[in-house]
């Protein structure tokens, strides 16, 4: 697996298809990995596309990043993203990414358009619900257990343990971090998921939306899914000029389904993802 | 451990003290029950100076019954303890909490001010990450359970399944109330703990906080403490007409310590509370003229001069 030093840490990637294909960057949903996208990237491949996985720092085999330069993970991701298609000569990428994966397309598209071909979303999460649940899922145990038991105790949460079992570099980068800086980090970050009028997605205003030239494809999301409300999905269309929707590819409540079932067996909830490779293929061969 | 029928469902409760003290009810915090470490002491304590200490299973607490109503869980928790002190002849009393209990006591000042003789609240939470953590313990994953498979996969939580085992009843009250009914209350709290401007007290809006005409003695949150932060109680000062502000009688640090020692196993971050008896017996002796209440403020005992006009 190679990987590239990003802002002083290693980040993980693979490249499938043609050197010749269309280039597409993958970004799944949650902290995963890239891998867990690698059959949807196949089915790109087999569809003339060049693709990009990548471990996102915090997310599978890439070194962890903690720093208050970004407002956001996800704005960390989105520079670590940018710089990675530069260092691989892609030039415009279509930047295709569900979940905290289309944040961080997003994000990307707003402020490194020069990276940015199109941009392909599903599942954007928003709302009260779905924003609180991410602060929870992605911060706050975070910083009560460094509060409780410092970098210590957050080294033996699962999944930084599961981090340093991928990557063993993590483990001391975790404990370089003071763990005040760790906590400030934190809540930097965590302001990004408080529901805030004018912020359709977490941690980004509205009007920064506008900037989004590149053409821009939406997944209609399910009118009962509480994590990527349909109302989100409508307002992301709202503020993206030119922006279209195009229908799911699953079934009603596909998404709940997948996500009750990645709590019963653990699994990530993310299985549907191959399904969207039809339209992305279509996307990418349009203009 | 007596119970009475309050909105529809049973509270337990039970009263320390002599039958002609003063009436006070201390409400614990998180979602603790009233043999939470802490709090028989300090009750005890009140006790011994002559006060009748009313103690109780708040809903969705120990062995009362479950209930979910109301515009967040501390105001529905307001409302059942008014009428618990009506209904138990102890209003006016003394309205003292801490940390959830402090909301559940703000509220029923406010809401309520007919069964209010004082208010005393200490570890008030507030701000960004409380709040948060809250909605992140009380809500989301009720909500999450809900989502994934109903009302059998909430009752299975260990919150709620620990409800059951300490009253049956809660079994069929909550599969009564089923997974839309649930979650749309569940909504609803979520959304008092979305910090909001103008929202000291999640789901309170900050000028309802001038209604609340008992005298009210703030203990002051730890200068690092993220939970019940020092701004909070500040705020709460300034929004609490004539209330009065006095340091915390535990060190600075003290919840942080504790927070780290009950990681290690190590007791309860309420063993303190029982410290909170001086300054409530202090308060709550005095006359209930709010012009002569102190502020013990860095240590130094200042008079609150309060004009009338703040009142009209």
């Amino acid at each position: 697996m190679p990987s590239i030093e990003i802002n002083g840490g290693q980040v993980a990637y693979d490249v499938l298809g043609d050197d010749a294909g269309v280039p597409v960057v993958l970004t799944p949903g949650g902290r995963a990995s890239g891998e867990l996208v690698r059959s949807l990237g196949e089915r790109l491949a087999a569809g003339g596309a060049k693709v990009l996985l990548w471990d996102r720092p915090n997310g599978g085999r890439s070194d962890v990043q903690f720093s208050r330069r970004w407002p956001s993970e996800a704005h960390m991701h989105a520079d670590t993203l940018q710089q990675l298609i530069r260092e691989l000569g892609w030039g415009p990428t279509l930047l295709a990414g569900g979940s905290s994966g289309g944040r961080v397309s997003i994000i990307t598209a707003i402020e490194y358009p020069e990276v940015t071909r199109k941009l392909f979303l599903w599942h954007i999460a928003g709302g009260v619900y779905s924003s609180m649940s991410l602060a929870c899922g992605y911060i706050l145990g975070n910083i009560s257990t460094a509060r409780q038991g410092g970098m210590q105790a957050v080294i033996e949460m699962p999944e930084w343990k599961q981090r340093i079992d991928q990557n063993p570099r993590n483990h001391e980068r975790l404990l370089a971090i003071p763990q005040d800086e760790f906590v400030e980090v934190l809540r930097l970050w965590l302001d990004a998921y408080v529901p805030t009028p004018g912020q359709a997605i977490p941690g980004v205003s509205d009007e920064l939306f506008a900037k989004i030239v590149a053409p821009t494809e939406i997944v209609r999301s399910d009118k009962t899914d509480l994590e990527h409300p349909l109302e989100t999905c409508l307002q992301v269309n709202s503020l993206i000029e030119g922006s279209r929707i195009v229908d799911s590819p699953w079934a009603e409540n596909a998404w709940e389904e997948a996500f009750a079932r990645s709590r019963k067996t653990g699994g990530p909830p993310f299985d549907l993802t191959a399904d969207v490779a039809p339209p992305i293929i279509e996307f990418l061969r349009d203009g | 451990m007596p119970s009475i029928e309050i909105q529809g469902g049973e509270v337990v409760y039970d009263i320390v003290g002599a039958a002609d003290g003063q009436p006070i009810v201390v409400s614990t915090g998180g979602r603790f029950d009233m043999d939470v470490p802490g709090l028989r002491p300090l009750a005890e304590r009140l006790a011994q100076d002559g006060m009748r200490v009313l103690l109780w299973d708040r809903p969705n607490c120990g062995a009362s019954d479950v209930q979910f109503w109301g515009a967040s869980e501390s105001h529905m928790r307001a409302a059942v303890l008014a009428e618990l002190l009506a209904r138990l002849g102890m209003a006016p009393a003394v309205i003292a909490g801490g940390s959830s209990g402090a909301r559940d006591s703000i509220i029923t000042a406010m809401d309520h001010p007919e069964v209010a003789s004082r208010l005393i609240v200490w570890s008030t939470s507030g701000g960004i990450y409380a709040l948060m953590r809250l909605a992140n313990v009380y809500v989301v994953p009720t909500l999450e359970a809900l989502n994934m498979g109903g009302i059998d996969a909430a009752l299975e939580l260990a919150h709620w399944s620990d409800r059951i085992k300490a009253n049956p009843r809660n079994h069929d009250r909550m599969l009564e109330l089923g997974t839309d009914g649930l979650r749309d209350v569940m909504h609803r709290w979520l959304g008092a703990y979305v910090p909001k401007p103008g929202q000291l007290i999640p789901g309170v809006l900050d000028e309802d906080l001038g209604r609340i005409a008992a005298p009210t003695m703030i203990i002051r949150g730890g200068e690092l403490d993220l939970d019940h932060p020092k701004r909070t109680s500040l705020e709460l000062q300034c929004l609490i007409g004539g209330s009065v502000l006095v340091d915390p009688p535990w060190p600075e640090d003290g919840w942080e310590r504790s927070l780290e020692a009950a990681y290690r196993g190590e007791g309860h971050p309420f063993d303190s509370w029982p410290l909170v008896a001086e300054p409530i017996l202090r308060f709550s002796q005095q006359s209930s003229q709010k012009t002569s209440a102190i502020n013990f403020v860095d240590g130094v005992a200042v008079p609150t001069p309060r004009t009338t006009g703040d009142m009209t």
